[in-house]
């Protein structure tokens, strides 16, 4: 029993350190935020900060049109692109599922196979995205370049493939259609799956930096990562974005506060819709178990 | 009446795939224009690529990229990198860290702390990489940085952490950990919850302790979750066409003087795009591709070997 109890000391011992390993960076990056900008120049860093401040905050509500605007882009762009992925994925995974009898099953199932293996790779894909689609910055090339995966594909045919026969049978005899028996049988069971690939997708679309990186100057295209990762880069960007303050380049400019009160509104989000998300996940893995 | 059905059957191939294909033609029309269409541009890999003569204008080479990138000093360098962290993460993470995590948490038995604890193990993987590098400027800022401020104190000095190849072999295994291994344990722990508890029970009263019952009993039940883990990754290993080279190109703020311990397949790639050498990263590009979809039929054929439910195809 005593050595049991020595064992669980250790195992609780890793959690509670990884867990403060997880929380602790978040906690240092929140205490800069709201520090002094002149105490960082002239010490440095630190958890807990000498002075607190709400400096950088009121810099960032003075003028919210670039962080925001990109916020708000990302939003948009994360809620419309995983809609359109579950509306292809879904049609293309119930027609080659076992619950059909589309005569074009096994031409699909090859051709999806060969996109898996298959891809241009990043220069020749760039080429044709802007020179022949011309889809440099424009929305669509947010939309268009990830919407059908086979990999989210097989996920849907899967799942279809293991709603019990005898339901579709049941709503045949019934006298429904096969579209009948794919809106009124086959859609409201498939819930947990198209909440598991929405969120999924949702996620990967607000951390996505390397489409804007790729094919997007135009700033009013920023994704909120993208804009970012400009911040950290440069405080020359930051300035610019934040010049109609009126406050010119001057010393007085918060770069390094501002810098981490723009990653704390930036995480928020992610934060706020964590609980939400984790459900989904969870739940993705027990589906992706089966295929993986 | 009577012509209806006799229109029907003959168009019956139409009339019963109809449905089907609305259902299909959008997305495969989608997923032919993005991944499909590109391939074209593949043939750039033979071609001395400028941009007034475009993809067929301009004239052909022969493999003089592939022996451009083959005898250049990148080539090592970037291949060693993109082998060697995969085959790291792979090991060090997805499968030690991932296993060891799902073993520790399953000894834990209240649900609460498992929920707390899954909280903080997930949270990491949530977050996009470019957060992840703010973390690194608290940490390794030169001037403001946490880490100098602790080793000027214990009497080091300061170091120049994005100036020094050196340290970030273990920066990136460590950071790989903080951010995936939780993601990762979650696949051994849904392993781990199938066992049979009464197996436990019976190995109790046998008086085996608990380190026997998780080597006799825990390990052989995470077998065939690691020979997955192991196959699929192992495709991945030059990394996949869409992989995520963020921990690259992020956190290590894309400094220049790191790139000897750094630079992979996909920063270089990325140099190429935007310097505009089209052909030669073109040409990186195919060579990188055939060499994984000869990995992923390798894997694929050995899984259907042993695990035929789990092969792609």
């Amino acid at each position: 029993m005593k050595k049991k109890n020595g064992y669980m000391f250790f195992v609780h011992l890793f959690f509670i350190i990884f867990s403060l390993c997880v929380i602790l960076p978040f906690f240092i990056i929140v205490m800069l935020s709201l520090s002094r900008e002149t105490d960082i120049v002239d010490y440095g860093y630190s958890v807990i900060p000498r002075h607190f401040s709400l400096q950088a905050y009121e810099f960032l509500f003075k003028d919210v049109s670039k962080l925001f605007h990109s916020i708000l882009f990302t939003v948009v762009y994360a809620v419309l692109a995983p809609a359109v992925t579950v509306i292809l994925c879904s049609g293309i995974g119930y027609s080659i599922s076992s619950k059909s009898d589309f005569a074009l099953k096994k031409g699909v199932m090859r051709y999806l196979i060969f996109t898996m293996l298959t891809g241009a790779g990043l220069i020749p894909t760039y080429i044709i995205y802007t020179k022949i689609y011309m889809m440099g910055n424009s929305f669509l090339v947010y939309l268009l370049p990830g919407a059908v995966s086979a990999w989210t594909v097989i996920l849907f045919r899967t799942f279809f493939s293991q709603i019990p026969y005898s339901l579709v049978e049941a709503a045949t005899i019934d006298g429904a259609s096969q579209l009948q028996v794919l809106i009124k049988v086959i859609v409201p069971m498939s819930k947990p799956i198209i909440g598991t690939v929405y969120f999924t997708n949702l996620l990967t679309k607000w951390n996505d930096w390397m489409t804007t990186l790729y094919y997007v100057t135009d700033e009013r295209l920023y994704t909120v990562q993208y804009f970012m990762q400009k911040v950290l880069d440069s405080a020359e960007f930051m300035k610019q974005a934040y010049q109609s303050i009126g406050l010119g380049a001057g010393s007085k400019f918060p770069t390094e506060t501002l810098k981490f009160a723009m990653c704390v509104i930036a995480v928020l989000p992610v934060f706020a819709a964590f609980p939400y998300l984790q459900k989904y996940f969870s739940k993705g893995m027990a589906v992706g178990a089966v295929k993986e | 009446m009577t012509a209806k059905p006799r229109k029907l059957h003959r168009n019956n191939w139409w009339y019963k795939n109809w449905p089907y294909l609305m259902l299909t033609l959008p997305g495969i029309a989608v997923l032919f224009l993005m991944h499909t269409v590109p391939l074209y541009g593949l043939i750039m890999a033979f071609k001395d690529y400028n941009f007034a003569d475009g993809v067929w204008g301009s004239p052909w080479n022969g493999f003089e990229n592939f022996k451009y990138f083959f005898t250049s000093n990148d080539a090592w360098r970037v291949i060693r990198n993109t082998v060697g962290y995969n085959l790291i993460f792979m090991f060090a993470v997805n499968i030690g860290g991932g296993a060891l995590i799902a073993l520790l948490l399953y000894e834990v038995r209240s649900k609460w702390t498992i929920k707390a604890y899954q909280t903080s193990l997930l949270l990491p993987s949530f977050i996009s990489w470019v957060i992840v590098a703010y973390i690194g400027v608290v940490l390794f800022n030169p001037v403001y940085g946490l880490l100098n401020k602790i080793t000027s104190a214990i009497g080091l000095g300061t170091i120049s952490w994005y100036n020094e190849p050196k340290y970030w072999p273990f920066i990136l295994v460590i950071f790989e950990f903080w951010k995936n291994a939780g993601m990762a344990s979650l696949y051994y722990y849904s392993a781990l919850l199938n066992i049979d508890s009464s197996l436990f029970e019976a190995a109790e009263l046998d008086g085996a302790g608990r380190f026997k019952q998780i080597i006799h009993i825990s390990l052989p039940e995470m077998i065939p979750m690691t020979c997955i883990l192991l196959i699929t990754k192992m495709g991945t290993i030059l990394g996949g066409a869409n992989s995520d080279y963020g921990i690259f190109y992020q956190l290590t703020m894309d400094s220049g003087p790191l790139y000897p311990a750094t630079d992979v397949l996909g920063t270089y790639m990325l140099r190429g795009l935007e310097s505009g050498d089209y052909g030669a990263t073109t040409a990186v590009g195919l060579a990188q591709s055939v060499v994984g979809i000869i990995l992923v039929l390798i894997s694929n054929s050995i899984m259907r070997k042993i695990s035929p439910e789990n092969a792609m195809f």
